[in-house]
């Protein structure tokens, strides 16, 4: 598995911690993006993580730092406020537990939207923009 | 015995002080050029023989001085920052501050000005490496 996947799943892990309703598996959570209108409703809460983007500086002893940044969209059907209570729910869970359980050494929710269309009353998108540092070498 | 065996011989005394299996970087200078292996010990040793150094205030004896500045790098691997300096770095620090450390060098007369000292800003981490510079003036016994 490539490092990125790891850090994905681990993504998804913590996000799935948070948010109890997704359905189990891919049913609830993929690395990569679909437009959410092609998820049943069997299939929400439903999180894509993907765009991966790296900026890496170099450190002495010939190291690197190395920070990514994923976009997080989780699809809810429900009203602002139960997207918004999700979204308080992922940012406590990523509080505690910063590494992503070791996998990283810090992640921090950069931004966070909840993105509404008034065509759709009860589809709401929590777009969230992760980043996560790592040392390498 | 000249500034250059002296190098040498404080290289090979690092070689049976230092913990993790050390070894001596290529380049002395730059701390760009060369990897600190995951969970090893990496040094870089630069010296240079000064003027001469009157012997215990003596009006008839000169010997060169030689300035010292080591540098001791180590990763530590999958282990925490504390358990180093807690525990493995003191006890190279402990060590290589001794006077006693040097003296017992071939071709060392004395730890002259300057006793060996670490400054609490010289040791740092950069990623997973944790480095410590150590600075000294050394006296060299030409006739060792």
């Amino acid at each position: 598995m490539s490092l990125w996947a790891g850090e994905a799943d681990a993504i998804i892990a913590l996000v799935r911690g948070a948010v109890p309703e997704m359905p189990a598996l891919l049913a609830g959570a993929e690395r990569g993006v679909r437009h959410g209108a092609d998820l049943s409703a069997s299939e929400k809460p439903h999180l894509f993580i993907y765009a991966p983007a790296a900026r890496i500086a170099p450190l002495d002893w010939l190291q690197s730092e190395v920070r990514t940044t994923w976009e997080g969209d989780l699809w809810v059907d429900g009203t602002q406020e139960q997207a918004a209570l999700y979204l308080d729910a992922i940012r406590a869970a990523l509080a505690a537990n910063r590494t992503l359980t070791g996998t990283v050494i810090d992640c921090a929710l950069l931004s966070a939207n909840i993105l509404e269309d008034p065509n759709v009353q009860l589809l709401k998108v929590v777009a969230m923009t992760f980043e996560t540092l790592r040392h390498e070498g | 015995m000249t500034a250059a065996q002296v190098m040498a011989n404080i290289a090979a005394k690092l070689q049976t002080t230092l913990p993790n299996s050390p070894a001596r970087l290529a380049s002395d200078l730059d701390a760009t050029l060369q990897p600190v292996p995951f969970n090893t010990t990496r040094y870089q040793l630069r010296a240079f023989a000064g003027p001469v150094t009157e012997v215990q205030d003596s009006s008839v004896a000169f010997y060169p001085a030689m300035a010292v500045s080591l540098t001791v790098a180590y990763h530590l691997g999958t282990g925490t920052e504390q358990a180093w300096t807690a525990s493995g770095m003191q006890g190279a620090l402990e060590a290589l501050l001794n006077p006693s450390w040097w003296r017992t060098i071939a071709g060392v007369f004395l730890v002259a000005a300057t006793l060996p000292e670490v400054a609490l800003s010289d040791i740092v981490r950069v990623g997973r490496v944790v480095s410590f510079t150590l600075t000294l003036q050394l006296t060299i016994d030409p006739s060792a």
